[in-house]
């Protein structure tokens, strides 16, 4: 047996799960309302970074936020964890909470002082200290936000917390990442992206890689009882988690993405739904020749001739490893929210292999208020969640 | 699953070298990888000896605290230097993977085509307490019937200090000795920031069988610390 996809627990089990505060930080501005209008109005945040067009370093283009130093990990991520406190109405300060987070990779930047080596680990250490209740630090490459909300899900709904601060996020606009993911052949080169706001192209027919990012994003996960008892609003719910592992290859997945269909399958059956229920899927998306791929064809699978209304905010907001996880359910939650899912911003000719009902030129109205948000990480670990509005149910 | 859940086969390595003396088929597979995904590897390949199902198993991985190889960080200084130089400079992808927090799990899904439970929690202090509580609710909830904990750790990657690596295979039944569950303690002390001090802490209670085992405040994050029960305890 080569173990079956986690997420197969039965949906109907257990308490059901809200969303009650967002936070975000992305190339398309601080906040939440930044990101959100920023993606209908279909903008690009993508833009040139002088520092790496000074160094005449192969990639030069890539989604930067407010935040500048070497340690702006700590602060953008508070500023995320802010927000959505703030919006949870949760005051500032020790919270009675589990908090599930993802810091995404070390960074390693030479100063005038000589090496700056900032560990992910310390960076956690210092944004958990707020919170009493498990602090559990997901490390799932570009899957560890989705991975890190999932688990705060899977907490609540089976009784051992009532409230968890979930999310992710991550400083990746530095030279060394740059240059190493330019060898990895995974990021957009200048060469074939010369317009830095359309760098990434998620499943259009010239994509050429993706574009890296800093950036943040957080939610508050709360028991429905225990948010109703406290009168917060409850602005979405979680209904499931999927997982599964491609066993394929460390950068790159099977070609019939056939590990993501798992996760996805396996998403479903945790939340006890079918395809049919689902309104719309905020795709990995990443621009990649072949992650796009595999993608689209997990979700023909999935989905059928049916189809189902698909989107991603990469070309937007770029790859942010491991908060992009993260910024992805914030912007699911405002889906189920307004009922709009924005446009795909990069994409304007389908490629072939991508046989996708993909949402282009403006937002689409989300007619089953029901969002599969996926994940899909380097070396193979896959993360969905499945986020429904109130009314859905 | 409802049952005891037990230790059935721990490993741990402290010394690269002969874990590749003593394992060549599977140095050829992580030679390439950085010194703590090896010494995780290794761990837990020889943890797995004799498993029924290894592709079956959950696996649950630490990322290091201090993650990278001495190659990795010689890019990082040439990546400077041609900085100043005005150079572009073009590096080994493979070093980029010495970087990666989910190396060793990707890389042991692979070997083992385990496409099921898998996860890696970062390298922060004190995380080897909550993966370990996070593997036995895994297992509790029958999202496998056996799994693996392994990681590994270096103080200093740059100057390629000690390597340590561990692994726990828990499955059903009490096997070495049962493990009922793991809480948390408040013990307020600062934190070892020594990059090892939790893996040697996980080491330590590997090396303990009783029924409980509390690890020193300096192997926990800063504001608790764990203490893992033997069988009979439902935490």
């Amino acid at each position: 047996m080569a173990g079956r996809p986690s997420g197969c627990t039965g949906g109907a089990m257990g308490r059901e799960v809200a969303i009650t505060g967002l936070g975000a930080v992305s190339a398309l501005g601080l906040g939440v309302e930044a990101l959100w209008s920023g993606l209908l109005a279909g903008r690009s945040g993508l833009r040139r970074l002088p520092e790496a067009a000074a160094m005449g370093l192969p990639v030069t283009s890539g989604g930067p936020v407010p935040f500048s130093g070497p340690t702006r990990d700590v602060a953008l991520a508070r500023a995320a964890l802010d927000e959505a406190r703030a919006h949870a109405g949760l005051p500032p300060g020790p919270l009675a909470a589990g908090f599930f987070w993802a810091n995404a990779l070390d960074t390693f930047q030479v100063g005038e002082g000589g090496l700056v080596h900032r560990s992910a680990g310390q960076c956690f250490q210092e944004l958990a200290q707020d919170y009493l209740g498990p602090r559990r630090m997901f490390a799932v490459a570009c899957a560890s936000g989705t991975r890190s909300v999932g688990e705060a899900f899977r907490a609540i709904r089976a009784g051992a917390l009532d409230v968890a601060v979930a999310g992710g996020s991550a400083v990746m606009l530095t030279p060394f990442y740059l240059i190493g993911f330019a060898a990895l052949r995974a990021v957009a080169l200048d060469e074939d992206a010369p317009d830095p706001a359309r760098a990434c192209r998620p499943f259009d027919a010239t994509r050429c890689g993706f574009a890296l990012a800093d950036g943040a994003g957080a939610l508050i996960l709360e028991s429905l009882d225990h948010a109703r008892a406290r009168g917060a609003e409850v602005l979405a719910v979680v209904e499931g988690l999927g997982t599964s592992m491609d066993a394929h290859d460390l950068n790159r997945p099977p070609d019939d993405g056939a590990g993501a269909l798992a996760c996805l399958r396996a998403c479903l059956a945790d939340a006890g739904r079918q395809p049919a229920e689902v309104g719309g899927v905020n795709a990995h998306g990443t621009g990649t020749r072949v992650g796009d791929v595999a993608e689209a064809a997990a979700l023909g699978a999935l989905f059928g001739e049916r189809g189902v209304a698909v989107h991603g905010v990469k070309g937007a907001i770029g790859h942010a490893m491991a908060a992009a996880g993260a910024l992805e359910a914030v912007v699911a939650v405002q889906s189920c929210r307004t009922g709009w899912l924005p446009p795909t911003v990069g994409l304007t000719r389908l490629a072939e292999a991508c046989d996708l009902d993909a949402v282009v030129g403006g937002p689409r109205p989300l007619r089953r208020r029901r969002v599969l948000s996926a994940s899909f990480g380097m070396g193979g670990q896959n993360a969905a969640i499945l986020v429904a509005g109130t009314e859905a149910r | 699953m409802t049952g005891t859940l037990g230790v059935q086969a721990t490993a741990v390595v402290a010394d690269l070298a002969r874990a590749r003396a003593a394992a060549p088929e599977v140095w050829r597979d992580v030679r390439r990888y950085d010194p703590p995904a090896q010494a995780a590897l290794f761990a837990a390949h020889a943890a797995l000896a004799g498993a029924a199902d290894p592709a079956g198993m959950a696996l649950v991985a630490l990322a290091p605290c201090r993650a990278g190889s001495p190659e990795m960080f010689a890019w990082v200084r040439r990546i400077e230097a041609g900085q100043r130089a005005g150079e572009a400079v073009r590096m080994n992808p493979l070093h980029t993977l010495h970087a990666v927090d989910n190396l060793a799990l990707s890389a042991l899904s692979i070997a083992l085509g385990a496409r099921g439970e898998g996860v890696c929690l970062g390298g922060a202090p004190g995380q080897w307490g909550e993966a370990l509580a996070l593997l036995l609710g895994v297992l509790r909830a029958g999202g496998a019937r056996e799994g693996l904990l392994f990681a590994g750790d270096q103080a200093d990657a740059e100057a390629g200090g000690p390597v340590y690596g561990a692994a726990l295979r828990l499955g059903p039944g009490p096997g070495r000795w049962p493990v009922g569950g793991v809480e948390r303690v408040a013990r307020a002390a600062a934190p070892a920031l020594d990059a090892t001090a939790g893996l040697r802490a996980f080491i330590a209670w590997l090396d303990e069988v009783g029924t409980c085992f509390e690890a020193p405040a300096e192997a926990g994050d800063g504001r608790e610390t764990f203490r893992v029960h033997g069988g009979g305890h439902g935490a």
